[in-house]
């Protein structure tokens, strides 16, 4: 190996690993924002109803599931926050579910299409980032 | 290779192919639910028995976000070796949810049953496979295996409570108006105090012996709407819900609703709020007691009743044969000793309960302190206007509790409404009715220059206690002054109001506003043409009676009558002997201890005129 091929090796795995960095701390800013969102579903059902204008007025019960299951969501997406190269299938399951989410919460509408806009906007930006970071991985490995 | 390491890693491959197959079901449960949920979304609410949905679409997500979710767990299913992460956060998730939905409670835990079903033995295959992959040495194995026993047995175990608790969780219908609410919603009392409908409506044909009257439950002055079936349908105040069978029990409304009639041949009207005038709650609850200790009272005689009137499966017949007869049989002896106590007191009478002694002897477990609190039931309307009058306006006949949100709640206690099935939407929902619930108008139309000749004299002789500006209006006047029978105040004790606020047994909340001020409530005049009969204990059957001296009013009068007095006020109440029970309503006796008419003589020093005057003008309200 040639110091001019160290030099580019060493250059593309600092390049993966900034895109991973980049990548696990865009998705972890998601799974945050998720949990809160999550939480304050299973909590405080009524408030959220009434402050977020969701369709309804739903029995506070359903919303609590819906809120408990983005909490699991969360959780399951973990392993593919914490190793997202090598655990690859959270995070194109949770791209995918995304996009599918956007489109229910347009479908359900009122203050739930500004829940669609956010999740259609991190699918989007999740999908970017992922893609560039497995490229970016791919080229790393001589 | 040893005999020894080869079983060791047969079980390990055969834990591991378990868990991968079980993850594999999990996940195809996961999507078939969910498309069938997405699919027929009502039916699959109905069979869950959960909350309904409005609009469908929150069930509808939540069956994707399921189906969402089954996707997360294929990788534990392919390789959950390679996947360590996947497989053990798949089955915390299962547990999670599980867990989640146990705290929610309600038919929700259905949901929760669903990820037990896959999460527990999930979690127990594993364990085992770890066990084996640590390569623990001879004799381990049988450690883990032990485990993995009582785990699976903790988890059956869970899961049969579960079941259990989704099984005899209510039912409840859903009504769109608060008004069809109170009048047939549930206050919480349906699986403790609640008998299974097809019985309940079997019972007056099989013991039609023991009714007054042959008119069913109609005999107790119980209140049918127009169009409802009396032999099926259930009255005003009741509720039909489902706790593992329908049950029918008593809200609010069997108290608090008023038939009436402008004339005797007037169709009946309904008041929603006033003091129920017919029925007899006290016979009612006897009748249940005595039916239940009837030779007649069996699976023979029953079933037949019950299928005449509902299909009843195979099955039905054998659960109510061999378990639920029985069982209520024993539950209502038991009711009707716990209530030998008001035998040896008057009866009540229709329109008339005495509401605390109930509460005392068998909430509070009190010792029975030969008090007697019958009373005249209660309008219960318009009570934002009283806080108007007056900030926290004293409630029941003596004031006993000066918070609205209290008196509905433990009126729904002392009606048998258990921690288990109680529910304080339903209670606020019943606060928030109950406070906007304006008064109906007097239908009377008195001559108007007596009106307001009448005016003047309310005004001088009354209105202190009674008119909405009165200073003394809503306060509690001691009984040494007004005069009136004693036993209700006596009734309520310093033991029984700290009793009542100490009182918690199953809940983590209680009361704090019951007092004892001894005397009864000036109360203000809306609805005054249904409040009769008059005074507390209802032993005055009209105003003109009322502004009689005592010695001069009726000393007996038939009570639970439904026709209006347009002259007199109140209901027509003819007198009456009380050795001999006339054919319709009940003769009550104002010389028996508890029902005296004496007090209350403001305005019996007026000139004949001048009554009449009076009358007129309490006869607009």
């Amino acid at each position: 190996m040639t110091d001019a091929d160290a030099l580019t090796i060493g250059w593309t795995q600092a390049q993966a690993a900034t895109r991973r960095i980049a990548y696990r701390r865009l998705l972890g800013f998601n799974l945050i924002v998720q949990t809160a969102v999550g939480l304050i579903a299973v909590v405080v059902p009524v408030w959220l109803a009434h402050k977020a204008d969701l369709p309804g007025p739903p029995s506070s019960g359903w919303v609590q599931l819906w809120g408990v299951m983005l909490l699991i969501m969360a959780i399951l997406y973990l392993p593919g926050c914490i190793e997202p190269v090598h655990v690859r299938w959270p995070n194109v399951v949770g791209i995918v579910a995304r996009f599918v989410l956007a489109v229910a919460y347009v479908r359900l509408g009122q203050g739930l299409r500004w829940f669609a806009l956010y999740e259609l906007a991190f699918a989007v930006a999740l999908a970017w980032s992922y893609r560039q970071l497995l490229r970016a991985e791919l080229m790393s490995r001589p | 290779m040893s005999t020894a390491t080869t079983t060791a890693h047969s079980t390990e491959d055969g834990a591991l192919r378990w868990f991968r197959r079980l993850m594999w079901a999990g996940i195809i449960a996961n999507v078939v639910v969910g498309i069938v949920s997405i699919a027929y979304t009502p039916q699959v609410l109905a069979l869950a028995k959960v909350d309904p949905a409005t609009p469908l679409v929150w069930p509808r997500l939540s069956a994707m976000l399921v189906m969402l979710l089954a996707g997360f767990y294929i990788p534990a299913a392919i390789d959950p070796c390679a996947h360590r992460f996947s497989a053990v956060f798949a089955v915390v998730c299962r547990f999670a949810g599980t867990i989640f939905m146990a705290v929610v409670g309600g038919h929700y835990i259905i949901f929760g049953l669903f990820d037990f079903v896959f999460g527990a033995p999930q979690a127990i295959c594993l364990y085992l496979a770890w066990q084996r992959m640590k390569g623990a040495p001879d004799g381990r194995a049988s450690g883990s295996t032990i485990v993995a026993l009582l785990a699976g047995l903790l988890a059956v175990g869970a899961f049969a409570w579960g079941a259990f608790q989704w099984l005899t969780q209510p039912v409840l219908p859903a009504f769109a108006s608060d008004e069809e609410f109170f009048k047939y919603g549930s206050i919480g009392n349906d699986g403790a105090g609640g008998i299974p409908y097809p019985i309940w409506i079997a019972m007056p044909d099989v013991c039609a012996h023991h009714l007054p009257r042959p008119q069913g439950y109609a005999a107790f002055g119980l209140l049918y709407e127009r169009g409802r079936n009396p032999a099926i349908d259930p009255p005003i105040g009741f509720s039909r819900a489902k706790v593992g069978v329908e049950r029918m029990a008593i809200n609010c409304a069997v108290c608090h609703t008023v038939r009436a009639r402008l004339a005797a041949d007037a169709e009946p009207q309904f008041y929603v709020g006033a003091a129920a005038n017919t029925v007899d709650i006290q016979g009612y609850l006897r009748f249940l007691s005595r039916c239940a200790a009837d030779d007649r009272f069996t699976p023979d005689h029953l079933i037949p009743a019950m299928a005449a009137k509902v299909k009843l499966s195979w099955l039905d017949r054998l659960t109510y044969r061999f378990v639920l007869i029985p069982f209520v049989r024993r539950r209502l002896l038991e009711q009707g000793e716990d209530l030998a106590w008001a035998n040896r007191r008057p009866a009540w009478g229709p329109g008339r309960i005495d509401p605390f002694n109930p509460v005392k002897f068998g909430m509070l477990h009190l010792a029975d302190d030969e008090t007697i609190g019958n009373s005249d039931m209660q309008a219960v309307w318009n009570l934002n206007s009283r806080e108007q009058i007056r900030p926290s306006a004293p409630l029941h006949w003596d004031g006993l509790n000066n918070s609205v949100r209290e008196v509905v709640i433990s009126s729904a206690l002392g009606d048998g409404a258990v921690a288990r099935e109680f529910s304080f939407p339903a209670m606020e929902r019943i606060e928030r009715f109950l406070r906007a619930l304006p008064p109906p108008p007097s239908p009377h139309r008195p001559d108007a220059a007596a009106v307001e000749r009448g005016k003047v004299l309310f005004a001088a002789n009354c209105a202190e206690c009674h008119a909405a500006d009165g200073k003394r209006t809503l306060t509690v006047i001691s009984v040494a002054e007004v005069g009136t029978d004693i036993n209700r105040s006596h009734m309520w004790t310093e033991l029984a109001r700290d009793a009542y606020n100490n009182f918690r047994e199953g809940r983590d909340w209680g009361f704090k506003s019951f007092r004892k001020i001894p005397g009864y409530v000036a109360e203000p005049l809306g609805g005054l043409w249904l409040n009769g009969p008059y005074l507390h204990n209802g032993s005055v059957p009209t105003l003109r009676d009322l502004l009689e001296p005592p010695a001069q009013r009726p000393a007996a009068f038939v009570r639970g009558l439904d026709v209006v007095d347009a002259r007199n006020g109140g209901f027509v109440a003819p007198s009456c002997d009380p050795r001999q029970q006339p054919a319709e309503g009940f003769c009550f006796d104002t010389r028996l201890v508890g029902n005296g008419n004496d007090g209350h003589v403001y305005g019996t020093a007026l000139s004949a005129a001048e009554k009449s005057d009076l009358l007129a003008y309490l006869l607009t309200f």
